[in-house]
């Protein structure tokens, strides 16, 4: 395969006909937006698919969401974490899905880039409790869908992409760097694209978009600044590997803003190693 | 710490950490549980395999070594390209080469 004949216009041309999301997302996110939808009718559509409704169940009792074990049912689910919070998870399981784990060449293994997701995902969600954010639940769904970017690369261009981050190790620069070199654009700004094709929220696209940066054009979007660190703090504590080779150091400004406690990492480093390996059991074992 | 212990090393008497739910995401074992004979052989039943106890408080903290101390600094180096600069990144730093260290002494055990 000759690399420099991949072009920016084809890859652009493999995301129109990337997959959409299923059926049941698609209806929720209906359901969702009609203000006469009851707790119930969600809890319905849910439970009518049984591996969803199951896989719903088991994550709303993992320590992510500090319900330890108590929810029985998806109304309850509901109920207890409200709409969005569910909306939310739903979106991060089903995109899981949407990728096969199973497929990885020489150089790239995906499972390890949503190891490093999860571990981000967990991080940002403490984040936000321990700066209380608003919108929490847009927290780990931010903090798992940061670098799908990278995957879309991986999915349409396995061998390129393989490629990109090799010159990345080799060379000690940055993937967005790699990416430009080789590809011409980053996954920062394919992910936005994907999430936009997905009609994900605003925030959650600026997270993609942004999260290297850590400021959406200047401006402090705490969600954005959160991934920012979460992002850095998953590479630094060991949950990082080879697609993200060369971490970077944190943007000073974000600290100043995002306001983190000095300790805040000594402190939760034993829930973020818990939570870690509950939640990757939850999210990568079907 | 709590550790992670494969389902053929758990002994009764071990203090869970956290909870053990089964395929369809009910709770088995609450956190805290106390494990018994009996409670192994229902964790076996549903093909629990491995589970997450809590440190044995007695027993005294082992002293990690400044040789392993030194190998873990190295390691987080490895991984950065930068030196903390303020309250926050030595926070992250200094808990990357512990949480780091403790791994390392882990694998040794």
């Amino acid at each position: 395969m000759n690399l420099s004949e991949i072009k920016i216009e084809d890859l652009l041309l493999k995301l129109e006909d990337f997959p959409t999301l299923p059926t049941i997302y698609n209806r929720m996110m209906d359901l969702m937006a009609n203000p006469r939808t009851t707790a119930l009718d969600i809890a319905n559509l849910i439970s009518s698919d049984q591996s969803a409704a199951t896989k719903v169940l088991k994550a709303v009792n993992s320590p992510i969401y500090g319900l330890y074990g108590k929810i029985t049912s998806i109304s309850q689910a509901i109920n207890l974490l409200g709409f969005d919070e569910i909306r939310n998870l739903i979106t991060a399981l089903t995109i899981i899905d949407l990728f096969d784990k199973n497929i990885s060449n020489q150089v790239l293994n995906p499972v390890e880039l949503w190891q490093h997701s999860i571990a981000v995902g967990i991080i940002n969600r403490m984040i936000g409790i321990a700066t209380h954010a608003n919108n929490i639940e847009n927290y780990f769904l931010a903090g798992i869908l940061h670098d799908i970017g990278k995957l879309f690369f991986f999915k349409v261009a396995p061998q390129l992409y393989a490629k990109v981050i090799e010159y990345s190790i080799e060379n000690k620069v940055y993937i967005r760097d790699a990416e430009m070199k080789l590809i011409g654009i980053t996954h920062t700004v394919v992910g936005d694209l994907l999430a936009e094709k997905w009609r994900l929220p605003i925030p959650i696209r600026q997270a993609i978009r942004y999260h290297n940066i850590g400021f959406v054009n200047e401006e402090y979007h705490p969600l954005v600044a959160s991934v920012h660190i979460s992002n850095i703090a998953a590479s630094t504590l060991g949950y990082g590997n080879k697609w993200e080779y060369v971490v970077q150091q944190p943007n000073i400004e974000v600290w100043k803003k995002l306001e983190l406690q000095n300790d805040f990492f000594k402190n939760n480093i034993e829930n973020i190693y818990l939570d870690y390996i509950e939640s990757s059991n939850l999210l990568l074992k079907n | 710490m709590s550790r992670i212990l494969t389902i053929d090393k758990v002994e009764p008497g071990l203090i869970l950490a956290s909870p053990i739910y089964n395929n369809a995401g009910q709770v088995l074992l609450g956190a805290d549980t106390e494990l018994t004979q009996k409670s192994i052989k229902v964790l076996k039943t549903w093909n629990i395999k491995s589970v997450i106890i809590k440190d044995n408080s007695n027993e005294p903290n082992i002293e990690i070594s400044e040789e392993i101390m030194e190998l873990a600094r190295r390691k987080v180096n490895e991984r950065l390209s930068w030196e903390p600069r303020n309250s926050n990144e030595f926070d992250l730093y200094n808990t990357a080469v512990n949480f780091t260290a403790q791994e390392l002494l882990n694998a040794q055990v």
